[in-house]
């Protein structure tokens, strides 16, 4: 059996429950501990969907009711999780002096500094590997240090110059397991390209602590912006985590600050899909005003085109690339991008770049 | 001239230990030193003692109230647990008052 990849994913109710909890929702979890197959589905479901925090701590609450076994098992698993993010919290908490030698402007993004800032409790929220924005201009610098330790690109740079100017980043693996990815902006593709970082690294950061060791996040909305960019142009469909995060980051005040922070770069429909995606599949009780927003939100041509190169049938890191050339300004940048691309096809013509 | 015996080191959490807790305990970290190590029971309730810095019997006493254990037996699991998480850089001795 197929399912078209437009269609939200079959998930069970439990599952979305697991995810839920703690909001607001109107998923329900039970009040018996469930029957050992449904237990299965739902600890491999936890891990795929990255939620050993939220499924932790509906036990912990009391809110899922388990056996002794299983209670064992959700320990089991949020354990493990909780060990992959200390190692990636101990890799952030000894590259930051580096970063500031090297004179980056940076920022931690997505799980360590949503586990830090928007949770009561960082152990709520799993996550496997270490985000950072970097400033265009030392990327560079940034991934070669990480190379001097050890490290492998998953994706090589296809021209010299290209990661400052026009790629996403890179992830690389480095040789105690942990992977870092060094940002430049905040997705592939023409809305990556779309969006300006310097935005975000100009807004007034939000700090937290780490071994001892204070780190800036981005600061609320642009980590509202950028949990809506991982949710609607990340992995197709997105992890349920991603979404909670969406739902997590909405403002309690109600306020509507990020609309005007989305039209600063280009990203109404893509928060608009986030939002819309997040709060269906995960049930919020009350509509949040900004979900109110993204369900009025009708996108342009142009923003139809450039999703559909992420999402659905249409999904293709090609029709990404080429799409990029409609998001750079002038056409010396257009050209260059081109030229960039051009050598990629030549040098790797059965890897498509990945901007 | 005032004399006496020094003072007792005190038990402290090593700064800068990364921890999260866990359904069962406490999981914790000091950079760069993987791999993690889960603290449950007293293990657990040890490192929740060691919030606030004490000296090792202060550290005993303390759990002995929480467990209810034979003096000789926790005293000497309480010993061999500080050795360890000494020699993981997760807890220092330290003659700082």
């Amino acid at each position: 059996m197929t399912r078209p990849v437009d269609q939200p994913p079959a998930r069970e109710p439990l599952t979305l429950a697991v995810a839920a909890h703690g909001l607001p929702s109107r998923h329900n979890l039970p009040t018996e501990p469930v029957e050992p197959a449904a237990w299965s589905r739902l600890v491999r479901a936890v891990v795929e969907e990255r939620l050993e925090g939220h499924l932790a701590r509906a036990v912990a609450d009391g809110a899922l009711a388990v056996s002794d076994e299983q209670h064992a098992a959700a320990a089991a698993v949020h354990r493990s999780a909780m060990a992959t993010v200390l190692l990636c919290e101990s890799r952030l908490v000894t590259l930051a002096p580096a970063l500031d030698a090297l004179g980056a402007t940076w920022r931690v993004l997505k799980g360590s500094a949503v586990a830090h800032l928007d949770h009561a409790d960082p152990a709520d929220r799993a996550y496997g590997d270490l985000d950072l924005l970097v400033d265009g201009p030392r990327i560079s610098a940034v991934i070669a240090h990480l190379l001097d330790l050890g490290g492998r690109r998953a994706f090589n740079e296809p021209r010299p110059g290209f990661d400052e100017r026009f790629g996403k980043g890179a992830a690389v693996h480095l040789p105690d397991g942990s992977e870092v990815d060094v940002h430049r902006t905040l997705a592939l593709g023409p809305f990556g390209v779309r969006l300006d970082p310097e935005l975000l690294l100009a807004a007034a950061p939000a700090s937290f602590v780490v071994g001892g060791r204070t780190v800036a996040g981005l600061d609320q909305p642009w980590r509202l912006l950028h949990a809506c960019y991982h949710a609607a142009l990340g992995r197709h469909p997105a992890r349920l985590s991603a979404q909670r995060d969406v739902l997590q980051l909405l403002p309690s005040d109600g306020s509507l600050d990020l609309v005007d922070a989305v039209a600063s770069c280009g990203g109404r429909a893509v928060v608009a899909a986030a939002l819309v995606e997040a709060a269906d599949a995960l049930r919020p009780e009350r509509p949040h005003p900004l979900v109110t927003w993204a369900r009025h939100v009708e996108p342009t041509m142009r923003e139809r085109r450039w999703l559909s190169a992420y999402r659905g049938p249409r999904r293709s890191s090609r029709r990404r690339t080429v799409l990029v050339l409609e998001a750079l300004p002038g056409t010396a940048a257009r050209m260059s991008y081109a030229r960039a691309v051009a050598d990629s096809a030549r040098q790797r013509p059965d890897r498509p770049l990945r901007p | 001239m005032a004399s006496g015996a020094a003072p007792a080191p005190r038990l402290a959490r090593a700064p800068g230990v990364l921890e999260r807790s866990l359904l069962d305990g406490v999981l914790v970290l000091t950079p760069p030193r993987p791999p993690a190590l889960a603290l449950t029971g007293s293990g657990a309730a040890l490192w929740d003692v060691l919030r606030t810095p004490c000296d090792e019997d202060e550290l005993i006493e303390d759990l002995r109230e929480r467990f209810d254990d034979p003096h000789d037996t926790l005293a000497a699991d309480v010993r061999a647990t500080v050795v360890e998480l000494v020699a993981h850089g997760l807890v220092v001795r330290t003659t700082d008052r």
